[in-house]
């Protein structure tokens, strides 16, 4: 049985030493790594990408591509606009996932503690291990060469007393480049930097911190604990200890590969939104049957349901609703997603759906057993297994819902909602772990 | 209006009431507590339109009147007055109203009683007494099991089934059903489902008797001084009688006591509902509970098992509830398989409880 506990090993107490991996431009650096013809160009890696489709987003943006002002998140209308010329590929996540991985993989061979953050970035505390290899500098070599070697990528690497610093020092000295904050450097070595590259500082609180002078760090430092407490309560404390690289947050190990927060999958629909709710809902049936058939293969339950919706122009947001009990049934999580829609849909009327998507989440195993359901839910997990299994074997056009018949290419001309691909799509990865 | 109650009286009666008040503030005026002063009664009603709540005290009334009260205020106020005689007066061309008791004086400002709505008519067409007492037991044994998930209206109440000789009342939330069968003569049956906030605020009054009439469209409960008017949800509730099975492999009987103690224990371990397995091998009982990072838990006790042995796994939370219903001195339980409900009952006859078991791969 794994110890939860176990993770206090690495807890605060004494001085730690933490690095943080962060790939460069990782989507794109693999794309541009397997296809020969990206290498050198500006790329940008999208969530299905259709010739003449500018819906959605940009999620990666090769080196190249950055001088035009395209980064990731920048819409895809306007990359068009900012670099004309920009090569287009369509996000594969399997394979940027078995990438992580083999990361992973490879950092095992220098702490037995990591943490894997997100999708291109880990944090490995290597306070009993650097030793082996000198100092942390020469670890931080050593790994960034080996990942460079087997895998043919590059990266960042940050390293510092806490997991804080040690990210703040990846972002020193980005693209490649290996950066090493002591305690002793600290809180000197924050002191010129930007105010607004300070970690936890968003959009607003770099305004909120213009407004009073304060452009770097160091200003910040000379600001009293008390003074920030007072104006922004919790938020303020944080930004206190952030400003002098003070953190205790522990790393948090996950000892057999960690399992998914959540499964999710959304749906952009397009800039000014649409407004006919039954194709609204027929999106959100497409992204639900991907979420609940990606937790069915993966063996996972879910507990929470999410839906968060964009209105156009006007707002996003989102809301949630736990179930009694864990369920990877389609039917029952898709009435669960409407039964969120509803009260919203006068608005969604109005002003039109921009963004749709679901997220599954409070997850437990299916192996740790499935309640049972006094009038017959079996039966409904009897037909979406059977459904699955006949996909799995004639493709995922084999067998879809009467509803969603001819849909796609119904709406393909006003809405351009390809409901196979935004079934297929993995937006949400970050939060899918390795 | 001018009154004079006991404030002990008028203190209790508001906290009746209260229950009835809207938390949402769509109405403004139903954040408010109606107050009748006619004859020598003190009315006081409130009601946030799923449910009405009328209730009234004996108290010296020296001028009729109506006003409506802002329900947190009163009730905090009166709550904290020394236990005397309280003077109400209402200034009716101020819309105020003083609250006075010994040295304290409040003035409070009211709402337009013009504006309440009325208390919704009572008409009978089926009605049945029973025991007080009875009526708590049976809100106790199965209100647990009524569903808290708005999705499925339905089984968020309770059914009650009247028949010419007994009462039934039935409530699921689709992975337990819990029914208890009440004896008790009556003219005709009919039957409602009830929202469960009216049976749970029902049963927390003190009376002898309940009178409970059901019309059509909503339930009412009688209880002394005190009235409950409840909508009931409309709809077919779902055929419950065909779910029990009628042969069983395995009959577990034991100590209720014993075992209710002993599945709290064990389902300590039972975090983020990870299952509680019942095992039976010759003739003893054992309870476990596993989850993953945490540790695990066994407990072994004496019970009479007959029949084959089996293992079986039950959400801990949904054993306990039914456990809890259980008032003999053994529970049993009885199986099929391990992927059938089993029932769980007392010795004493008039409740069972079916619980579905979690399917383990």
């Amino acid at each position: 049985m794994t110890n939860k506990f176990s993770s206090l090993i690495s807890h605060p107490s004494s001085q730690r030493t933490i690095l943080h991996l962060d790939m460069d431009s990782y989507f794109a650096s693999i794309e541009q790594r397997d296809i020969s013809v990206y290498k050198g160009k500006p790329l940008l890696v999208t969530h299905g990408w259709h010739p003449n489709r500018n819906l959605g987003i940009v999620m990666a943006a090769s080196y190249e591509a950055r001088p035009f002002g395209i980064k990731a998140g920048t819409p895809i209308f306007q990359a068009k606009k900012l670099c004309p010329k920009a090569n287009y590929v369509k996000g594969n996540f399997e394979k940027y996932l078995h990438n992580t991985r083999k990361i992973v993989g490879i950092s095992r061979n220098y702490s037995d503690l990591v943490e894997v953050y997100s999708i291109d970035e880990l944090f490995l505390d290597i306070t009993n291990s650097s030793h082996l290899f000198g100092s942390p500098v020469n670890l931080a070599k050593r790994f960034f060469d080996e990942i460079k070697d087997k895998l043919g990528l590059s990266c960042s690497i940050g390293i510092g007393p806490n997991k804080l610093v040690a990210k703040m020092a990846g972002e020193f000295n980005k693209p490649r480049g290996i950066t090493y904050i002591s305690a002793d450097e600290l809180p000197e070595a924050f002191a010129p930097l930007p105010a607004k590259d300070l970690l936890g500082v968003g959009y607003r609180m770099k305004k909120h911190l213009r407004a009073l002078g304060i452009e770097t760090v160091g200003q910040l430092q000379n600001l009293s604990p008390e003074y920030l407490k007072k104006r922004w309560g919790v938020m303020g404390v944080v930004l206190h200890n952030a400003s002098l690289g003070i953190d205790n947050s522990p790393l948090i190990p996950s000892h057999q590969g960690p399992g998914p927060k959540s499964f999710g999958h959304s749906s952009a629909l397009g800039a000014k939104g649409i407004k006919d709710l039954d194709v609204v809902k027929k999106v959100l049936l497409g992204l639900t049957e991907g979420v609940c058939r990606r937790m069915r293969s993966d063996n996972y339950l879910a507990k929470t349901i999410t839906l968060r919706m964009g209105l156009a122009g006007l707002m996003y947001f989102s809301r949630a609703r736990s179930l009694a009990n864990a369920t990877d049934i389609t039917s029952k999580i898709y009435k669960t997603a409407l039964d969120l829609m509803d009260g919203q849909e006068e608005l969604a009327r109005q002003h039109g759906v921009s963004l749709i998507a679901i997220s599954a989440g409070n997850l437990k195993k299916a192996s740790d057993g499935r309640q049972l359901d006094i009038f017959g839910n079996e039966r409904l997990s009897d037909i979406d297994k059977a459904v699955d299994r006949v996909k799995n074997r004639y493709g995922e056009k084999a067998i879809i819902k009467a509803s969603l018949l001819g849909f796609n290419k119904r709406y393909q001309g006003a809405s351009k909602v390809e409901i196979a691909e935004v079934s297929k799509g993995h937006s949400s990865f970050c939060n899918r772990w390795v | 209006m001018k009154a004079l109650i006991e404030q002990s009286i008028f203190a209790e009666r508001l906290q009746i009431v209260q229950k009835a008040v809207s938390n949402r503030t769509t109405l403004p005026i139903l954040s408010g507590i109606y107050v009748e002063a006619i004859s020598d009664n003190l009315t006081l009603y409130a009601t946030d339109l799923e449910i009405a709540i009328k209730t009234s005290a004996k108290a010296q009334i020296k001028k009729e009147g109506q006003i409506v009260l802002p329900a947190k205020l009163i009730t905090e106020i009166v709550k904290n007055l020394p236990e005397a005689k309280v003077e109400l007066v209402s200034n009716e061309n101020e819309n105020t109203l003083q609250i006075k008791s010994q040295q304290s004086t409040f003035n409070l400002n009211t709402l337009a009683p013009d504006d309440y709505p009325h208390f919704p008519d009572t008409e009978d067409t089926a009605s049945f007494k029973i025991l007080k007492k009875d009526f708590d037991k049976a809100v106790r044994q199965v209100i647990n099991s009524a569903s808290k998930d708005e999705s499925r209206p339905i089984l968020t109440g309770a059914l009650i089934n009247i028949e010419k000789e007994k009462i039934k009342i039935v409530a699921t939330d689709s992975y337990r059903l819990a029914l208890k069968e009440i004896s008790s003569k009556n003219s005709s049956a009919t039957q409602a489902i009830i929202p469960h906030r009216a049976l749970d605020e029902a049963s927390k009054i003190e009376c002898k008797d309940i009178k409970i009439t059901l019309s059509p469209n909503q339930a009412v409960f009688y209880l002394n001084d005190t009235t409950i008017v409840s909508r009931l949800i409309n709809g077919q509730y779902p055929n419950y009688s065909q779910l029990f099975p009628q042969k069983f492999e395995t009959t577990i009987v034991s100590n209720k006591d014993e075992l209710l103690s002993a599945v709290k224990r064990v389902s300590i371990l039972s975090l983020n509902n990870t299952p509680l397995k019942i095992n039976t091998s010759s003739g003893k009982l054992k309870i476990s509970a596993e989850t993953a990072d945490y540790g695990s838990a066994n407990e072994e006790i004496m019970a009479t098992t007959k029949g084959k042995d089996i293992e079986i796994a039950f959400n801990a939370k949904y054993l306990i509830d039914g456990l809890l219903g259980i008032d003999g001195e053994n529970a049993v339980l009885e199986l099929v398989d391990p992927l059938q409900p089993g029932i769980l009952k007392s010795d004493e006859k008039g409740f069972n409880y079916l619980l579905m078991p979690i399917r383990l791969s």
